[in-house]
Order: structure tokens, then sequence, then C-alpha cells
């Protein structure tokens, strides 16, 4: 972003990119910084769609089952210039627009604000922005912020109770309690009721960094998983999220796995960006 | 209602829990009517909250929101208070324990 970047102009370009409608540097505002900037691969068209402009309000189609959708939020504060902020996003299990109401919805706190780039060579930073059919992540490395709402996959609660949430958000700078599912089944007998349930992302194990027979490196990569004690731990799967090895990459790296991008998380994940 | 079963199902992040105390009206969705009037109580349509029945009654959990009204009572507040440890009894000398000597 540029040091002249108005509020409006911030959320916009955020909004613009979600709703599709920014596909391209020269749609960016004026006050984005667009020499620096840059978009890759092709908008998931029919993901997402904007259904409050007011209250930023989206809904996003799971990627695999279009069965579930559910409904995010972006809160922006009134800040001038490079202090506006985008304050919080919150995740919803369902939505009432006639009132405008997120309903069952869990969010967390933020605070990404626009920032001129820095153009050192090892972190150029801005704000990155990964939008595909199962997930959309952002990261900021001078807010100090990594987040994202990931699709989850089926499970035996997820046929019995069709309301069990299968989209989560997450806190990818957290190493505990870094997941949310605003609306799960708790099975706990005559207390069985739905619940929000917090948990720490799960991985098979710690990849290590291994070398064919070329010497080529190959980054090992593992799916993740969260499981919840509550559902007598039902695990779910976490689309377009894989542990890599410990220290790899710096944050907002990116590199390319069989020419499909991943762009690094600061707590050794890398996000499926395509 | 248990607030220590509630815990078990909310979890110990703070927050308040609320019921609902007036009717849902017939054929109408008990979550976006509950969440709805939770709204006006908040004065705000921007809340976050869970809307679940628990032995028959109609739950709000928020992490945020603080609301006075005749609609919503509070339950209480998450996490509960930790059991203080009970204090220890001073064990009385045995008068027929003779002295070692």
């Amino acid at each position: 972003m540029l040091s002249t970047i108005t509020n409006a102009q911030f959320k916009a370009d955020i909004i613009g990119i979600i709703e599709g409608t920014i596909t391209s540097t020269a749609q960016l505002s004026a006050g984005a910084d667009t020499t620096n900037s840059s978009f890759t691969g092709s908008y998931p068209t029919g993901t997402y769609t904007k259904v409050n402009a007011t209250t930023n309000t989206f809904s996003k189609v799971h990627g695999t089952d279009a069965a579930y959708t559910h409904y995010f939020r972006l809160t922006f504060d009134a800040g001038v210039g490079l202090d506006a902020k985008w304050t919080n996003f919150a995740l919803a299990q369902g939505y009432t627009s006639g009132t405008d109401t997120l309903l069952n919805s869990s969010s967390l706190t933020c605070n990404v604000k626009p920032n001129t780039f820095i153009g050192s060579a090892a972190f150029p930073s801005g704000i990155n922005i990964v939008l595909t059919p199962k997930n959309i992540w952002f990261s900021s490395l001078t807010s100090g912020a990594t987040f994202g709402i990931f699709d989850l996959g089926a499970n035996g609660v997820t046929a019995t109770y069709a309301d069990n949430m299968r989209m989560c958000i997450m806190n990818t700078t957290a190493t505990s309690s870094n997941i949310v599912v605003p609306y799960v089944y708790s099975i706990d007998g005559p207390n069985s009721a739905y619940t929000s349930m917090t948990a720490t992302v799960t991985t098979l194990g710690n990849p290590t960094l291994k070398t064919n027979t070329a010497g080529s490196a190959l980054i090992i990569e593992n799916p993740a998983f969260v499981q919840f004690s509550q559902q007598g731990n039902q695990v779910y799967g976490i689309a377009n999220l894989l542990k890599i090895g410990t220290s790899l990459f710096a944050m907002d790296s990116i590199y390319n796995t069989a020419g499909v991008r991943r762009i690094v998380a600061p707590i050794d994940y890398a996000i499926v960006t395509e | 209602m248990d607030l220590q079963k509630l815990q078990e199902l909310f979890g110990t992040e703070p927050a308040r829990i609320y019921t609902f105390t007036a009717s849902v009206p017939e054929n109408s969705n008990p979550v976006a009517h509950i969440t709805e009037a939770f709204a006006i109580a908040a004065g705000t349509n921007l809340i976050n909250c869970i809307v679940t029945e628990v032995r028959g009654n109609w739950l709000v959990y928020t992490r945020e929101t603080e609301v006075t009204s005749d609609t919503f009572m509070l339950v209480g507040e998450l996490p509960l208070p930790e059991p203080e440890p009970e204090p220890e009894v001073p064990t009385e000398p045995n008068e027929e324990t003779p002295n070692a000597s």
C-alpha cells in the first residue's frame, strides 16, 4: 500500500479481491502499491458471494460438498490512512439476510493495518490473500497476523448431525488453541448439544527435509487435522493446510510443488494457494 | 442449570451464558429468532454468539456481548472459579505415644 491509502481504499481492495471484482493490479485502488503487487492463478468463481456490503458479509460454499454453505464477516474500524484497521474476522454457521445477523458465529481479533511496501529481498512484505474453493487465508507480516477459514472433511458426526459445521476459523500464528469451529455437536449423553469448540491443529508427524537420488531436496508435506475430545475424538482433515519441516522457510515464503504454489505460515504450515 | 455441566459443554474460555426466557413463535427457526432477539437486546447486529438447546432450554453462549434484558437471563459466566483447596487440619499430638529418647 502507498502512504496515501485511505480507509475506504484499504477496505475496498480487500473486499474486491474476495468478491472477485479485483483480479488484476490495474483494478486495485489508487492507494494500493500496484508496482509491488501481483495476482497469480484465477479467481475461484462461484465460491464466495458478498451477501451484505455494509457489514462486509460473505457466503462461502464448501469446496467439495456444496450442501454446506457458511458465512464470514470482516469488520473494520474508522482509522485514517495507514491507521485504518481490519479489526475482526468472524465465521458463522448461518445467516439471516433480513436482519443481517450471523447465526452461530465465532470470531478472532485480527487487527490488520495497511503498510507501505518493505522491499527487503528476504522479506518483501505486504498483505497476502489466498483464495481457493477450499480456503481463504490472509497474512500481514507488519501486523503480525495470519489467519483464515479452511474447509473440514466429513466424518460420522457430520453424517449424523448435518448442522455440524464443515469449516473452521484458524489463527495460523498461534501454536495452541488455534482452531475454532463455531457450531459442532458435543456428544455427552443427556447433555449433548451443539456448541463451539476450540482445539489445536494436530499432525501425523514432523516432516524432515529429504533428498532423492538426483540430489534434489524434497519438501515433505503432511496433512493436518483437528480432533475434538467432546466428539469422542472425531477427526477432521483440514483442507489446504499442510505441515512442513521445522523452520524450513520464513513466513510468507512461497514455494512450488508440482507447479502448485504454497505460502508459508509462521508455525511451519504451508497453505495451498490454488 | 448446572454451570459445571455447561462448562464441560462450552469450555473454559471467558464467556457468558444466557437463557432465553420468551417463547419461540411457531414455524420460526429458533436459532434465527433467538439470535435476532439477542442482537436487538445488544443494540447491534455485529454480534457473535451460539444458540443451542440443552435439556429443553435455549441458551445463548457469547464471548463478547453483554446484554441486560428481560428476555435473556444470565445463567453464569465462564470459566468457573477453581475450587479452593481444603485447609489442612493440624494433627493433634497423641499423648499416649511415648517420646523417643
